[in-house]
């Protein structure tokens, strides 16, 4: 296999007295500075009859601050060409804006006026509640199969559990959030010692940290944080999965497995990803040959298999197939398991590894040569690793994989009987609850 | 004692400026195959781009999706592989092809490590200038791509963007269904049909190749010679042709329907009209960025929407401005009345001097930040070849948008977007929107079908 090995990336990392990580990567390469900042705290955090909170509260930190208007946030950064945005996972909130490196400071200003200070009030919180929900429907109940991840959540995972409810939320919960809500959890999860900040781009190492003890530095540190909670799982199949049939306004069924999977720090976690490619990862994989190639099943735009990264003691692994015109759910499903059951008896080839490894590489490769995902890398493995240099270690265990591994992961943890199915069915669909 | 403040209230002024430069673009290639390389030191990985004129405008007349059907049959085999060899043979360098239509051009392109640019370049020429399109491969994916567009037409905002194009342009004009065209229009297209489509838009055509990455490991030269070939392209002029028809509101019936979704647009002017950079600093201020009038008016202040788009598309021959958002059932009605009040109160009202200021500065900023990546920097360099613009289009693009001022903005914006003849259209439960609507008395609303 030719090698796909980034070469290895030089930091600058520094811990402000409050806590705060700093990370720089200077990279000439850029004329921008990309400003990313990971939180600490996700929806696995949120307390019972409040989910959907965390991205609900992402929302706030745009509606002002001590020294910044509602609006002002915005109006400032897309004065300077920025790109910029939010996101709230399970794991994590993050907070990230690209500009051009002159206006480095800004941005870091804009960062640090938020992180120390939330101006909120209940005209706000009613605003963007009602903007949130009107994401719910747009991203989820107006969408083909749009529920998939919120009935993943909930098939995988028992009621109690972290990863029980999905990032969005419930409509009750989002209407039951008061300004009270909204103080305590800036209160308890958003200081400097819960954060990490790390900045790509051609800068000045020690000058960057300069300018983030100026800014950053004065804000005082939470002195803890709530443990996350316990994800544990007594095994990686889960018992009795559901058989879900849903109506939805899908044209055709579209079935979707899903698995729960060793986590982010777990030693099979790149072995799983290397099974799922192998599987079904690009159309050169196991399954897409079954479906769109020896057969014409499923649509190829709408088959795949994937592992996300979650690190709260277990994650999640997905199949989706979208049936053609005249194919039974029934079908789809079948060719799944077959292929799963060969994957557990008949391991990969050299050819196959090598695909499979190859896209997983480039595929890392994609998100460290930009550099406002590079600057996401970082933050996101100091938060959940501890270690931003793992970023250079990535691809050490995906290449390490074998094709033994392979057959190990696809028989302990892949079992179609140890993974809920979920098909979503041609009508109407169910009425989402208010 | 005076107490330290936690937070600095004073703004931080930028750094010293630096001068955008698009980065250089070499010329060179050979009969067929004109080459356009960027050198981008040190980067992981590296796109290789192969443009054809092939876009929709020149597809035969009853054949209208045959370029979006082409994409697809590429991937049925090339090189004596078939379509799983064939893909296999591109994922053990790492990346899979991907194919586009638009509709000034049709491109191919793949990005991989610069070292493996080569062997990519070598599969790539292959599939684009010899693939097997066999009879059984195109009946294939044509029958995929009709199950493609039946999936597609479920998603909400697929199903009102088809009905804005055919509400924006006559029933006999291209652009009037999308660049995949439709359910019927691909499932009329034959085998010969598209072999012959191929023929004359790829195989005996002049190709340009564009690469972007790392040139002292990729030989660029030896990259474009993969993709040589001989022959002539004749460029047809499109027939524009809009539906003149006066505003109008369509609704789209989808009982039940979570929430409502609402695009609406019109023709706008094509790409090199001398008011293009003023139109787009007012359009920004009105209606497409964050901070726009009608954003903060639908979003921030009433909390309606999750958020506005709009966006300015200009072909070599024409225009298209649109505009969508989706919003609560029971507010849709009250949602297009906000909208047509923004629209008119920026058009006969006009935009303040703050608003250009920021909107102005946004776009001028925006050019750098958006042209820092090899695939955007990739994009960048197919556009300026696909309409003929010179290697330094954005440096004076760049000048012409710091001249936009208010007045300039304001006359565009007059001049381009009156809503008389707007094109609204509503995705969503007519059961609980159609009165609402039609007691708007803001255009005649009738119920279509999708």
């Amino acid at each position: 296999m030719r090698d796909l090995t980034p070469a290895p990336l030089d930091l600058h990392q520094v811990t402000l007295d409050n806590g705060l990580r700093v990370i720089v990567h200077r990279d000439p390469l850029t004329a921008l500075a990309a400003v990313n900042l990971w939180y600490d705290v996700g929806s696995r955090d949120e307390e019972p009859g409040r989910t959907g909170f965390a991205h609900l509260f992402e929302h706030l930190m745009f509606q002002g601050s001590a020294h910044v208007a509602k609006g002002e946030h915005f109006s400032r950064l897309e004065g300077i060409g920025a790109s910029l945005n939010a996101s709230t996972w399970a794991d994590r909130t993050n907070y990230f804006e690209s500009v051009v490196v002159e206006h480095l400071e800004l941005a870091l200003w804009l960062e640090a006026d938020r992180m120390g200070s939330l101006v909120v009030d209940q005209d706000n919180l009613d605003n963007q509640r009602e903007v949130v929900k009107e994401e719910k429907r747009q991203r989820y109940d107006n969408q083909p199969a749009g529920s998939l991840w919120i009935d993943v959540h909930a098939a995988l995972f028992d009621e109690g559990h972290p990863y029980h409810h999905s990032t969005i939320g419930s409509m009750q919960d989002l209407d039951a959030a008061t300004l009270a809500d909204v103080n305590n959890f800036h209160s308890t999860w958003y200081g400097p010692d819960n954060a990490v900040l790390t900045v790509v781009g051609d800068v000045d190492p020690d000058e960057v940290v300069r300018l983030a003890d100026r800014y950053f530095g004065r804000i005082a540190p939470l002195g803890g944080t709530p443990a996350h909670p316990d994800g544990t799982v007594a095994q990686w199949p889960v018992r009795d999965p559901v058989r879900l049939a849903k109506p939805d306004r899908v044209s055709q069924p579209a079935v979707c497995a899903a698995w729960r999977v060793p986590p982010l720090d777990h030693p099979d976690h790149d072995a799983v990803q290397v099974a799922m490619a192998v599987l079904g990862r690009g159309r050169g994989s196991r399954l897409r040959k079954r479906l769109t190639t020896d057969a014409s099943l499923a649509l190829p735009s709408g088959s795949y298999c994937s592992a996300v990264g979650l690190i709260g003691q277990v994650s999640i692994g997905l199949a989706r197939m979208d049936a053609r015109d005249g194919v039974d759910a029934a079908q789809l499903v079948d060719a799944l398991d077959t292929e799963i059951v060969r994957l557990g008896k008949q391991p990969p080839d050299e050819v196959e590894l090598e695909r499979a490894k190859a896209l997983i590489a480039t595929g890392w490769l994609h998100q460290l040569s930009d550099p406002t995902s590079r600057a996401d890398q970082l933050s996101r493995l100091a938060t959940l690793l501890g270690d931003p240099l793992a970023i250079n270690r990535q691809l050490d265990r995906v290449l390490a994989t074998t094709a033994q591994d392979v057959v190990r992961v696809a028989q302990d943890v892949l079992p179609l009987a140890g993974a809920p199915v979920i098909t979503y069915l041609p009508g109407q669909a169910e009425e989402v609850a208010e | 004692m005076t107490q330290m403040p936690i937070l600095l209230p004073d703004v931080p002024a930028p750094g010293a400026p630096r001068a955008f430069r698009f980065p250089a673009i070499e010329h060179g290639g050979e009969a067929g195959a004109q080459l356009r390389a960027v050198h981008l030191p040190g980067r992981p990985l590296a796109r290789l781009m192969v443009v054809a004129d092939g876009g929709t405008w020149t597809e035969p007349d009853s054949a209208w999706g045959a370029a979006a059907l082409l994409s697809r049959a590429f991937q049925r085999g090339a090189a004596g592989l078939g379509v799983h060899d064939l893909a296999v043979a591109f994922e053990r360098l790492g990346a899979s092809p991907s194919f586009g239509a638009g509709t000034d051009d049709a491109e191919a392109y793949i990005t991989v490590p610069p070292a493996l640019v080569g062997d990519a370049a070598a599969l790539l020429a292959e599939v684009v200038r010899r693939p097997t399109l066999a009879e059984s491969d195109i009946l294939e994916v044509r029958a995929t791509l009709v199950d493609e567009h039946v999936t597609a037409m479920t998603e909400p905002a697929t199903k009102a963007d088809r009905a804005l194009l055919s509400a924006v342009w006559d029933p006999m004009c291209r652009l009037s269904v999308g660049s995949s065209g439709t359910e019927a229009t691909v499932a009329a297209i034959e085998p010969e049909v598209l072999r012959g489509f191929h023929a004359s838009r790829w195989r005996q055509v002049p190709l340009t190749v564009i690469v972007v990455g790392d040139l002292t490991v990729i030989d660029a030269p030896a990259v474009a010679r993969r993709f040589a070939g001989a022959g002539d392209a004749t460029r047809t002029q499109p027939q524009v042709a809009a539906s003149g028809a006066a505003r109008r509101i369509l609704v789209v019936d989808v009982a039940g329907a979570a929430q409502s979704q609402v695009a609406f647009g019109r023709p706008g002017p094509a790409h090199g009209h001398a008011d293009a950079e003023a139109l787009d600093v007012a359009l920004s201020a009105a209606t497409g960025s964050f901070s726009s009038r009608l954003n903060t008016r639908l979003r921030e202040e009433l909390g309606y929407t999750y958020g506005v788009r709009a966006t300015m598309t200009r072909w070599r021959d024409t225009g298209l401005f649109s505009s969508s958002f989706s919003v609560r059932t029971d507010v849709t009605a009250d949602a297009l009345r906000e909208t047509l009040a923004v629209l008119d109160g920026a058009i006969d009202g006009g935009l303040d001097d703050d608003e250009i200021v920021q909107a102005r500065a946004n776009l001028v900023e925006r050019i750098p930040v958006g042209l820092d990546s090899p695939d955007a920097i990739t994009t960048a360099v197919a556009r300026l070849v696909v309409l003929d613009l010179p290697d330094d289009h954005h440096e004076q693009r760049l000048a012409r948008l710091r001249d936009v001022d208010t007045s300039a903005a304001n006359a565009a914006l007059r001049q381009h977007v009156a809503t008389n003849d707007l094109q609204l259209v509503v995705v969503g439960d007519a059961d609980a929107i159609v009165d609402d609507l039609r007691n708007l008395d803001l255009a005649p609303v009738d119920v279509i079908e999708a």
